[in-house]
């Protein structure tokens, strides 16, 4: 058996149940762009389903009513006040639609597949997906602490995943194994 | 076989902790053909020198995501440090929790309500939402109020009062665009009235420059209720004729907010509620006023636009820049019934 084969069955590439018709072939099958640490896809995996969901429920209060989010209201932490503001939107679009396709979106570049994707410009908008995701949480802080004085905790969850996610995707590009470089080096 | 087995001797880089190791196809190498690692004389040997490039490399990319999580860490600390410390220059003395007299506004601050567009406060009129009311017509016979040539813009109400602080901020957004206001405060009216604490502006000892208005405000109370001014004889005057039935019903005869738009209109009381934003602190009600995406906020900027229209009327559509955008079907626009019941008098021609 060629080197590889079994490994490659083990990530779902290469002809499945029996050995390839070329042996030759397989060796030069494309791999990976980078190979992260195991916990990074399952991590980031995670992190977009739960943001994926609490934007929905945003998106979905924003175009029903901002009423039915279960926060006190008037005091420090109120939904409504900031789900309203005149930060609600951004580019004439509703941050909650905005964060929901932003959440979908990562969630594809994120899901364990994506993660090996043979492409490396799947790893490059990942992590530019990221990057742009936390610099979008910086500004909504600064728009909820410093300009409205007010919080929304389900905004601040989607926040604190979204800063998560940032780390993972951060480290877990980091960390990753580049086969070129790995067959360089050998 | 013999790839693997080389690939897999003493030179080889070791897979991090945590790492799966890629299972990657090994490509025919000069290693395979006894090249690469084989020590033959006269041949290259890089792998010392990759595997070095390739560590170095895996270090800088580390380096790189501390330095990255580092900075938006820190940038969300100084902002959380910023709500900690206060943030705003827009301090209230409180007692109780409560506002108590004046606090200074940033100019930013203000000049969010003060520039919000004409435009968007004519489109808002034109909605003529059903929750506002535009100013009442006064008799056509009645002596036009001019002060310096220019007409006379009278308000009377208190800083304690919370309808007087729901019409502030549609007066401020329209006469904003006909001159600019120095010195306007914050402030709330009483904690202990109905809507408690709505965060608004004081007239008090503010002013307002204009080449086509004049505007004369009177704040007789504090929102703690002592006396901050009393209205001229002449104030007075036109307060008693003209705050009474058919204007207000006999019970809120002498009522206030009162404002007396140069001889020509009227407004004997608040013209949208703005009772959501009671308790709000004034930096969050700036940014709900000012949403568009609220019943307060649209009310506010409905009953700015009706002010911009019947003020165009006033100085015979001056500025032009924002008397232009004016639809003529709104010029004028008053309610049909002193007592507010009807609605707006004008049938829209659209």
């Amino acid at each position: 058996m060629a080197p590889g084969t079994s490994s490659q069955s083990k990530l779902g590439r290469g002809a499945a149940g029996g050995a390839p018709a070329d042996p030759h072939d397989q060796e030069f099958a494309p791999g990976p762009a980078i190979v992260p640490p195991r916990w990074v896809p399952i991590a980031s995996t995670l992190i977009c389903v739960l943001a994926v969901l609490d934007s929905s429920y945003l998106t979905y209060a924003h175009f029903s009513s901002a009423t039915i989010l279960a926060c006190s209201t008037k005091g420090f932490v109120d939904c409504a006040l900031v789900t309203t503001s005149v930060y609600s939107h951004f580019l004439g679009l509703p941050v909650s639609v905005l964060g929901l396709a932003w959440s979908a979106g990562m969630l594809v570049l994120c899901n364990p597949w994506a993660w090996r994707a043979v492409s490396p410009w799947v790893g490059r908008i990942r992590l530019l997906g990221s990057v742009t995701g936390a610099g979008m949480v910086i500004w909504l802080m600064y728009a909820e602490l410093v300009k409205l004085r007010h919080l929304c905790e389900y905004c601040t969850l989607v926040h604190i995943l979204t800063i998560a996610l940032f780390i993972v995707v951060v480290f877990g590009t980091a960390l990753a194994v580049h086969p070129e470089d790995e067959l360089a080096a050998d | 076989m013999a790839g693997k087995e080389q690939s897999g001797g003493k030179g080889k880089v070791p897979p991090r902790p945590g790492a799966s190791r890629p299972a990657v196809p090994k490509r025919p190498t000069a290693k395979a053909a006894g090249g690469y690692g084989t020590g033959k004389p006269g041949r290259p040997v890089p792998r010392a020198s990759a595997r070095r490039a390739v560590q170095q490399r895996r270090q800088r990319n580390l380096y790189t995501a501390y330095g990255a999580v580092a900075v938006v860490i820190v940038v969300i600390a100084v902002i959380v440090g910023i709500n900690l410390a206060g943030g705003s220059k827009a301090k209230a003395i409180t007692k109780g929790g409560a506002v108590v007299g004046t606090f200074p506004l940033t100019t930013a601050l203000f000049n969010e309500v003060a520039n919000v567009p004409a435009k968007t406060l004519i489109k808002a009129a034109e909605a003529e939402p059903s929750y506002t009311q535009p100013p009442d017509k006064l008799p056509a016979g009645n002596q036009e109020l001019l002060l310096g040539g220019k007409p006379e813009i009278f308000y009377l109400g208190a800083e304690y009062c919370p309808f007087c602080a729901a019409e502030r901020w549609a007066l401020v957004m329209a006469l904003s665009k006909f001159g600019t206001f120095h010195n306007v405060m914050g402030t709330t009216s009483s904690s202990t009235d109905v809507n408690p604490s709505t965060p608004t502006f004081s007239f008090y000892k503010s002013t307002y420059t204009s080449p086509y208005l004049s505007f004369v405000p009177v704040e007789t109370e504090t929102n703690t209720k002592a006396t901050l001014q009393n209205p001229t004889a002449a104030q007075s005057a036109l307060w008693e004729k003209w705050d009474v039935p058919p204007y207000v019903s006999a019970a809120d005869e002498g009522s206030i907010p009162f404002i007396y738009l140069a001889g020509k209109y009227l407004v004997t009381a608040e013209s949208y509620d703005a009772s959501s934003i009671a308790g709000f602190q004034m930096l969050a009600a700036v940014s709900y006023m000012t949403s568009g995406t609220n019943t307060s906020s649209k009310g506010a900027e409905a009953v700015a636009g009706y002010f911009i229209s019947d003020l165009c009327t006033l100085t015979h559509n001056q500025p032009a820049a924002v008397c232009n955008l004016v639809p003529t079907w709104l010029r004028g626009v008053t309610t049909s019934s002193p007592l507010h019941k009807g609605g707006s008098s004008v049938v829209k021609k659209k």
